[in-house]
């Protein structure tokens, strides 16, 4: 079942991803430089602060720090990979995403260029949660995607809003009465945030 | 594009973002392994099926055993009784298969078994062996555990493991137990083992004991005391509640040590016909066959399935003063199972089978540990010789030289 839904989520961020990357390389232009003013064939680092909000029931607030560096080859594409950190709250552990991801920017340079990147990775998660009345729970991480569209704002400030799904399982114990079980859980939420592009 | 422009889309988006978060709920299904009773239900026809003796069976889920004279009497649970002649230990012979369904619990007096079938109790001649007959049946002697006017008697539970996938709000998941219909799910899955309970002739299991003219029997709560003055028929003298969750019966001279989940309860029997609550040593929960000599008392606590609970240990219990009860030591254990003792040797089913020097209980020590056996419950026979149980086989040790315990047969 969770493969199942992640496998769902996937599809649809990838066929966003394709119109983006159509779209992008039937209007793309040659040019020197990329919008961040920087030479194509050429190193880039990325810095995020996101938020993702979301519900498991309840509205549940995350967030997360991404760093990202890569090379782009051209303006539409640029391919990297990336480390950081996730909450996502609802007593779930810190994930600490390791992925890769592709960059591509909408069009010439401009004041303000929009961009598409995608990410897909696996997120690992430390083991220090559970419900408090329960045994001792062992988490692990699983899969997590991103898909995020946004804009950049001169050469470094970026805004950016996308779409962020991470696995994880929780084997848990029931120290009252022996139970045991493992919980599947897809986190999806949406992502706004901001970012440092150099 | 112009700022403009991108504004709004951007702005869009995020509304659109924002709006989906509604369709954007976290997922969490739950993978939970139960254990299912489902209740088996018998006509009274069928529960009452009689007495039939038949080839020899193979051993595949046996229970408690009993040896008399050259025999051996293996249960087979709740199908009936393996009869094996052992006049050769290092040859045991099948004889026979007894078909009494419901059987679980059995002693033998003089020529007599007594044998449960679920809620009776049958007398059995054992004159001929080859050709017993039933002399007796007492009704309603144990405990029915339900009945049903369309379905019949409920005489049992059929377990098996069940692995459900359920939303993680759903109330099942974490639940200690539920009900779906008359079929009973609880989460106690932690070991997963096999649900056959032996034990035997001075076995750790057993809940028949008999001393003198009288058999003592546990149900689920109570004891009974029965007078055998007429042996072929059985009369019961004096029931007394006991508590609940008792599981082990083990008679010391004029004291009848009952094992239950939470304690060892103990009755003076100096009257037999009517014994009386005398103490009651608590420990952690878990299954625990109760053994004993003149000064000390040796319970094995265990965390196997149904028995809940999480200790493993073997306690010594001083006895010599009752009343007044005090633990002594206590020996942790992988998953203590059956004991018995004999002399200075305490013979331990754990990890396979252990023997302890046990002159000092306080500081017993061990003598030899034969491991990779699957055992259940050890019954000293004498001091040379071992039977020990274990799923769908008995073995039989020599054990004159305790250090170095060696099977001589294996069913």
């Amino acid at each position: 079942m969770k493969s199942a839904a992640f496998n769902t989520m996937m599809q649809r961020l990838n066929c966003l991803l394709v119109f983006f990357f159509a779209h992008t390389f039937l209007t793309a232009q040659e040019t020197t430089l990329l919008p961040t003013g920087k030479p194509v064939k050429s190193m880039y680092m990325v810095s995020r602060l996101s938020t993702m909000p979301g519900s498991n029931g309840d509205l549940v607030y995350g967030w997360g720090l991404l760093h990202s560096a890569g090379y782009q080859f051209n303006r539409i594409l640029g391919a990297g990979g990336g480390v950081g950190f996730e909450i996502y709250g609802g007593n779930t552990p810190i994930s600490f995403p390791v992925f890769a991801e592709m960059r591509t920017y909408l069009g010439k340079p401009k004041k303000v260029s929009p961009f598409a990147v995608w990410a897909g990775g696996w997120g690992f998660v430390n083991n220090g949660s559970n419900d408090g009345d329960e045994g001792a729970d062992v988490w692990k991480g699983g899969l997590m995607g991103k898909f995020q569209l946004g804009l950049l704002f001169g050469n470094h400030f970026t805004v950016h809003s996308g779409l962020s799904v991470q696995a994880m399982e929780r084997q848990w114990t029931n120290a009252w009465n022996q139970g045991f079980g493992t919980d599947n859980l897809l986190m999806q939420r949406l992502e706004l945030g901001v970012g440092l592009s150099w | 594009m112009k700022i403009k422009a991108l504004l709004p889309v951007f702005v869009l988006l995020a509304a659109i973002g924002m709006i989906a978060t509604g369709c954007l709920r976290d997922k969490c299904t739950s993978d939970q392994t139960f254990v299912r009773f489902e209740p088996i239900y018998l006509s009274e026809a069928e529960m009452r099926a009689d007495f039939a003796v038949e080839a020899p069976h193979t051993l595949q889920n046996t229970g408690k055993i009993y040896a008399y004279g050259a025999y051996l009497f293996i249960n087979e649970q709740k199908e009936g009784i393996h009869i094996i002649d052992n006049s050769n230990p290092a040859e045991p012979v099948p004889v026979a298969f007894w078909r009494i369904k419901g059987n679980v619990d059995m002693a033998v007096r003089g020529n007599i078994l007594y044998a449960d079938q679920y809620t009776d109790l049958l007398s059995i001649d054992l004159s001929d062996i080859r050709q017993p007959q039933q002399v007796c049946r007492q009704l309603k002697v144990f405990g029915l555990l339900g009945y049903d006017i369309y379905r019949g008697y409920l005489v049992d539970y059929k377990r098996t493991e069940e692995t459900m996938e359920l939303e993680c709000t759903d109330n099942r998941v974490g639940m200690g137990w539920f009900m779906e219909g008359d079929v009973l799910f609880t989460s106690n899955a932690s070991s997963g083992g096999s649900t056959s309970l032996p034990t035997g002739v001075g076995g750790s299991y057993s809940r028949f004991g008999l001393v003198d003219q009288y058999l003592y029997t546990l149900d689920h709560n109570s004891m009974k005391t029965w007078s055998l003055s007429n042996p072929n028929c059985p009369s019961q003298l004096d029931s007394v509640y006991v508590g609940w969750d008792i599981e082990t019966l083990f008679p010391w001279k004029n004291r009848l040590f009952i094992g239950s989940q939470t304690g060892v309860y103990i009755f003076n029997n100096q009257n037999p016909q009517r014994p009386v609550y005398e103490s009651t040593f608590w420990h952690a929960t878990g299954c625990d066959p109760v053994v004993c000599d003149d000064k000390y008392a040796y319970v094995t606590v265990h965390d196997d399935t149904p028995c809940n609970g999480n200790s493993n240990v073997l306690l010594v219990v001083g006895i010599e003063y009752l009343p007044a009860t005090a633990e002594l030591a206590q020996y942790d254990m992988k998953q203590p199972k059956g004991l018995s003792v004999r002399g200075d040797k305490l013979y331990l089913c754990d990890d396979g089978l252990k023997i302890y020097d046990k002159s000092n209980p306080r500081d017993m020590k061990l003598l030899a540990h034969l491991k990779g056996l699957d055992t259940y419950d050890v019954i000293s026979l004498d001091a040379d010789h071992l039977i020990l149980t274990g799923p769908g086989y008995l073995a039989q040790y020599d054990v004159s030289d305790p250090a170095n315990p060696h099977e001589i047969s294996r069913l």
